[in-house]
């Protein structure tokens, strides 16, 4: 039984067993948000909807976070991905791949992986990039 | 609005101060600043203290140490840009014509350290909710934001993170010529390759080290301190603060934040980047050296790195940059950081910054940057 780790970043009712980020959409302005907003940052309206996003996209940047304050020892390294869904919707993830498999302007698609570092249970899951092609781990 | 001078800066090495309070640190800034400006503690008539935490009140401690005067004390938060909001505020008090000496402070001890992001213990809080959804989106300290930006900088623009390096080796040279700076000793582009790597690509002197320090501003309305005869006078030509809009052009939030406010200081100074002399920027990592370079229209975007790579950033070249060795040597302990660019850009206009003084400096720019997203800006001139 997987848990995500927080509501209302992901869901996994599609069947699928995939993750399916929630954003949300501007009914004023079409301006997109995710995580999702209760108020545009573009118009300031409060008309806004929450749907899924898409669930593949591009490699925008990338990085291996080795250290974070209070957890140098027994410290392990994880792989973040700032990634393009869609136009004007660039998402952070924790991507599930070695780091020298990953390159900016790479596909890439939404699937499931344990919290790094932060000490929960294994069955308690968040969304996170593989790349396209591979079956979720 | 009337007319504000800087008469008095004064600092504490930033470093390491564990035996020492915040407001002890303060009071020995706020007192520096005081002798330089030939005042005492009581002329000021309000202070405004920029600090990141520090428990409640700590500006308001630092008056405690100097003596009970009963002058207001305003404490400011804006993260890495709290010294440079200070900074605003006291001008802002005497621009205005309410005061006519008013100080700006700022104070910083290394706490818990940045990036530090364990879940607290209260389950069901809604910071609870948020440090998870933190982690959920992968956990990401400062570095890991900006490591972000060098490697598609690197993508884009065929920088290198040898030019990048550079820069952390030129602020090092800077820093050198600094007695009040956290790290004097040379470096080289070789030695910042090699050192840990604390998130892809970028390595330990990519990043600013957080210490503790103190620094303070005494400002003066321009009338009454000419009619005291101080010289040579530095006036403040232009304070602007922003935070963000969506209106960006460019991949980044705090370049584009930088852009628009720096657009408005040129035109509240009535000067160009043309008239700029020299600039301490918000340098927390390599990159943004580069970048905020371009934003304050100093090259195109996308020359940056060449500007450093050619040697015009530094002192002795076309427009030096962290003359007195940036957030990335100098050190960054939060709350003062905005008043050590204010300390070194007096000195400079005044020239007394001893053998890293840029010749001739007539107008400098001092620019901070703050977590959540605020831009400061000052234009400083000899009058
Ligand atoms: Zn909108």
């Amino acid at each position: 039984m997987q848990t995500p780790v927080v509501e209302g970043l992901f869901e996994m009712s599609g069947g699928d067993g995939l993750p399916h980020l929630l954003i949300s959409r501007c009914g004023q302005c079409g301006a997109v948000a995710f995580p999702a907003r209760k108020r545009c940052a573009a118009c300031c309206g409060t008309s806004l909807v929450v749907e899924e996003a898409p669930g593949e996209g591009t490699v925008y940047s990338w990085t291996v976070i080795r250290e974070l304050g209070g957890h140098r020892a027994e410290f392990e390294p994880y792989v973040v991905a700032q990634v393009d869904l869609s136009a004007g919707l660039r998402v952070q993830g924790l991507v599930d791949a070695a780091p020298e498999t990953v390159a900016i302007g790479q596909r890439v698609r939404t699937g499931l992986t344990a919290v790094p570092n932060a000490g929960m249970d294994p069955g308690v899951v968040t969304y996170c990039f593989v790349p396209a092609g591979e079956g979720t781990r | 609005m009337r007319r504000v001078a800087v008469v008095g800066v004064g600092m504490v090495a930033f470093g390491r101060h564990p035996e020492r309070t915040l407001g002890e640190l303060g009071a020995d800034a706020v007192t520096e600043a005081l002798g330089d400006a030939s005042l005492g503690w009581k002329d000021a008539r309000s202070m405004f203290c920029g600090v990141v935490g520090g428990g409640m009140t700590p500006g308001t401690r630092v008056g405690n140490e100097l003596g009970l005067t009963g002058l207001p004390i305003v404490n400011i938060d804006n993260a890495s840009a709290s010294g440079s909001s200070a900074f605003r505020a006291a001008y802002m008090d005497i621009a205005s014509g309410r005061v006519d000496v008013s100080i700006a402070a700022g104070i910083g001890k290394s706490g818990r350290s940045l990036g530090d992001l364990r879940p607290p213990a209260s389950h069901g809080t809604a910071e609870y909710r948020a440090n998870l959804a933190g982690w959920a989106q992968g956990a990401m300290p400062p570095a890991g934001v900006f490591a972000l930006r060098s490697r598609r900088r690197m993508h884009d623009f065929g920088c290198t993170i040898e030019q990048l390096a550079m820069v952390a080796v030129k602020n090092r040279r800077h820093a050198s010529f600094n007695p009040y700076a956290q790290l004097r000793k040379p470096l080289t582009v070789e030695e910042v390759l090699a050192a840990r790597m604390i998130a892809d690509p970028l390595t330990v002197p990519h990043c600013c080290p957080v210490g503790d320090g103190a620094a303070a501003a005494v400002l003066m309305s321009e009338d009454r301190a000419r009619a005291l005869g101080y010289g040579p006078l530095v006036t403040i030509e232009a304070s602007v603060f922003r935070t963000p809009t969506l209106a960006g052009d460019t991949e980044s939030q705090d370049a584009d934040t930088t852009r628009l406010t720096c657009m408005e200081a040129y035109a509240e100074a009535g000067m160009g980047p043309k008239e700029i002399d020299l600039v301490q920027v918000h340098d927390a990592f390599t990159v943004e050296e580069i970048e905020y370079c371009e934003s304050m229209g100093f090259c195109e975007v996308g020359e940056g790195e060449r500007m450093v790579e050619r040697g015009e950033m530094t002192i002795g070249g076309k427009i030096p940059f962290s003359t007195d060795g940036g957030l990335l040597s100098r050190g960054h302990p939060l709350g003062p950081t905005g008043l050590a660019q204010v300390w070194e850009t007096v000195l400079q206009l005044r020239g007394q910054a001893g053998n890293r003084q840029v010749e001739g400096a007539r107008a400098g720019l001092a620019h901070m940057v703050g977590v959540g997203g605020v831009c400061v800006i000052h234009i400083l001139r000899r009058g």
